[in-house]
């Protein structure tokens, strides 16, 4: 069967309607999807842990946890995939199956195919920092001890290489308003935006085929969050297929082309940005909790069983006295704020805007500076 | 009764972030701050929590400069996590730490055998749905938001008045993100916290505080 897949993904598949569902998944109407071609494609794939339970010390026995089960999904190419869900629920543990790292206690099961080929543990080693390339969720992916300019550069292979680096990494330095001396700084010495940003050059070095990035805008402030997220539009235009893994739910809608709700260590609904215009429209309970629980809409806790990966997992419902509590928070918080809402609250509210405002107008000068 | 910042300087060697920053934040306020990236809003967080001593300025609250040693009233949660926890303890004695500063505050009644008031405890780990078999692992082996819960746990058993939150639900699910700041909510209403907000979401700002303080 697996001989036989492989050139089934390589062809792609013909063309299809909108809202048709195929693979999984379903399209919208402004989907990307040229040549009808699967850039990466994971089947089935399961990552489970070896540990040892909680008990006494010689008969503790080895337990297998099973952190994703059954999750399928695809990127086309010149696409952005956003892979949305709860804390904890193994979104990070997705991007080191799809990039061949695995911790020595795992076992992975499943298919990924990437560009027609089916990939296994080796290959998928081979593959990365090339053809494809992280960016990685912590700023602790940088080593405290090399200057960033160096680690992004790389290691270069006689003179020559080293020259087309350092030009290569000054344009993505230049295209992300890097100073040039940010380059001869040591990663503790970046502000939280600036890391990150240093953390996208370095995956950008060899002009990957897919790019994964595992939560690359926590810390950056919204105009420099959505010149991140112009940038993977960009590179998504020239063909290069983009899997953002995020929990920010808003920022996804505004930049993906189709977006995976992750829940529980699996992709519960995979659909076009189109489909989060309304909760109707979504299929499952938990992206309409997701849809609810944004600051913009309701910034509601969800009553429809659409609980975060940590309660739900064990229980399924809340436990009685914890759901009371919620409840009496709610009230507490209607109750005795209504004149905040009211009176301060839109002070408030007004103070941010003008000064989020600011802040955009600042960085579209920089940009114009920039580009 | 003000966690009163005065003319707070700082800088990192020759480069200067914080010039002349004031702040006053009264208990039960809400204050968000707002600038942009590289523009000293963590730095001047570290400087209100005591992490850091300004160049020049002051940082009271309620009158009394910052304790240089004890339990500081002003508790700071961080934009990560990963850094804030120490990696060879497990979960468990990390919150012990906020349980230990807690009692030593001085609500002594109920932590008279040094283990805090179990009760509240337990409901407050239960509403930021920390799991029980988080417990005995190592902050490696938890997912940056499950820190998150954790930080935020060992910062509210310390019994701060104050709060500093620094980027606290960036790396959190809209939902959990709703349930977080809700239990926070809660306790600082209940305790009168003032509380200090640095994020980069408008609509979460508005949301939640009740002024603005723009540095840049």
């Amino acid at each position: 069967m697996d001989s036989v897949t492989p050139t089934v993904h390589s062809a792609g598949h013909g063309p299809h309607d909108n809202d048709s569902f195929h693979h999984h998944h379903s399209h919208g109407p402004a989907s990307i999807h040229p040549g009808h071609h699967h850039l990466l494609t994971v089947e089935d794939l399961s990552v489970s842990f070896r540990s040892y339970s909680d008990g006494r010390f010689f008969e503790t026995a080895q337990v297998e946890t099973q952190v994703i089960s059954g999750l399928s999904l695809s990127v086309h190419e010149g696409e952005i995939l956003a892979v949305v869900g709860a804390s904890g629920a193994g979104k990070t543990l997705l991007a080191d199956a799809i990039l061949g790292l695995f911790e020595p206690n795992a076992t992975v099961r499943g298919r990924i195919w990437f560009d027609g080929q089916l990939q296994d543990a080796s290959s998928l080693a081979r593959l990365r920092g090339r053809a494809i390339a992280l960016v990685p969720q912590s700023v602790e992916s940088l080593d405290p001890l090399m200057k960033v300019g160096r680690q992004v550069e790389g290691q270069p292979q006689g003179r020559a290489d080293a020259a087309k680096r350092r030009l290569r990494r000054q344009q993505l330095f230049a295209r992300y308003d890097l100073d040039e001396s940010v380059a001869s700084l040591y990663p503790h010495q970046l502000s939280g935006g600036m890391a990150r940003r240093v953390l996208l050059c370095c995956a950008l070095m060899e002009d990957p085929k897919l790019v994964v990035a595992d939560e690359p805008t926590p810390g950056l402030d919204l105009p420099l969050a959505l010149k991140a997220m112009e940038d993977f539009r960009f590179l998504a235009q020239q063909g290069t297929g983009v899997l953002l893994i995020t929990h920010d739910i808003e920022l996804a809608l505004k930049t993906a082309d189709r977006v995976a709700v992750f829940k529980d260590g699996t992709v519960v609904e995979e659909t076009s940005v189109e489909s989060f215009a309304s909760p109707q429209q979504l299929r499952h309970p938990f992206s309409r909790a997701l849809w609810h629980a944004l600051p913009e809409h309701d910034f509601a806790v969800a009553e429809d069983g659409g609980l975060p990966g940590a309660m739900s997992a064990d229980s399924g419902q809340l436990p009685a006295p914890m759901a009371s509590a919620i409840a009496g928070a709610g009230a507490l918080v209607n109750e005795t704020t209504p004149g905040d809402a009211a009176g301060t609250g839109d002070a408030a509210g007004a103070g941010c805007a003008a000064a989020q405002d600011e802040m955009v107008r600042k960085g579209d000068r920089e940009k114009g500076g920039a580009r | 009764m003000t966690l009163a910042a005065q003319d707070l300087w700082f800088s990192y060697g020759d480069r200067p972030v914080l010039k002349g920053i004031s702040l006053s934040v009264e208990p039960g306020e809400w204050v968000a701050l707002a600038a942009p990236s590289g523009f000293g809003k963590t730095t001047l967080c570290r400087v209100l929590a005591g992490y850091l001593t300004p160049d020049r300025g002051s940082v009271e609250v309620d009158g009394d400069p910052l304790p240089h040693r004890g339990t500081r009233p002003v508790q700071m949660i961080g934009q990560h996590p990963e850094r804030m926890l120490d990696p060879r303890l497990r979960m468990r004695d990390s919150l012990a730490e906020g349980t230990r500063a807690g009692c030593r505050m001085g609500e002594g009644s109920l932590c008279a055998d040094g283990n805090g008031d179990g009760f509240a405890q337990e409901a407050l780990l239960e509403a930021l749905g920390i799991r029980s078999q988080w417990m005995a692992r190592f902050p490696h082996e938890l997912s940056g938001g499950e820190m998150q819960r954790f930080c935020i746990a060992r910062a509210l058993l310390a019994r701060p008045r104050y709060l500093i939150c620094d980027e606290i639900s960036t790396m959190l699910d809209a939902v959990t993100q709703a349930r977080i700041w809700e239990v926070v909510q809660q306790e600082a209403h209940a305790r009168q916290l003032g509380v200090v907000l640095v994020t980069h979401s408008l609509p979460l700002a508005e949301r939640l505080a009740s002024r603005c303080v723009s540095l840049a």
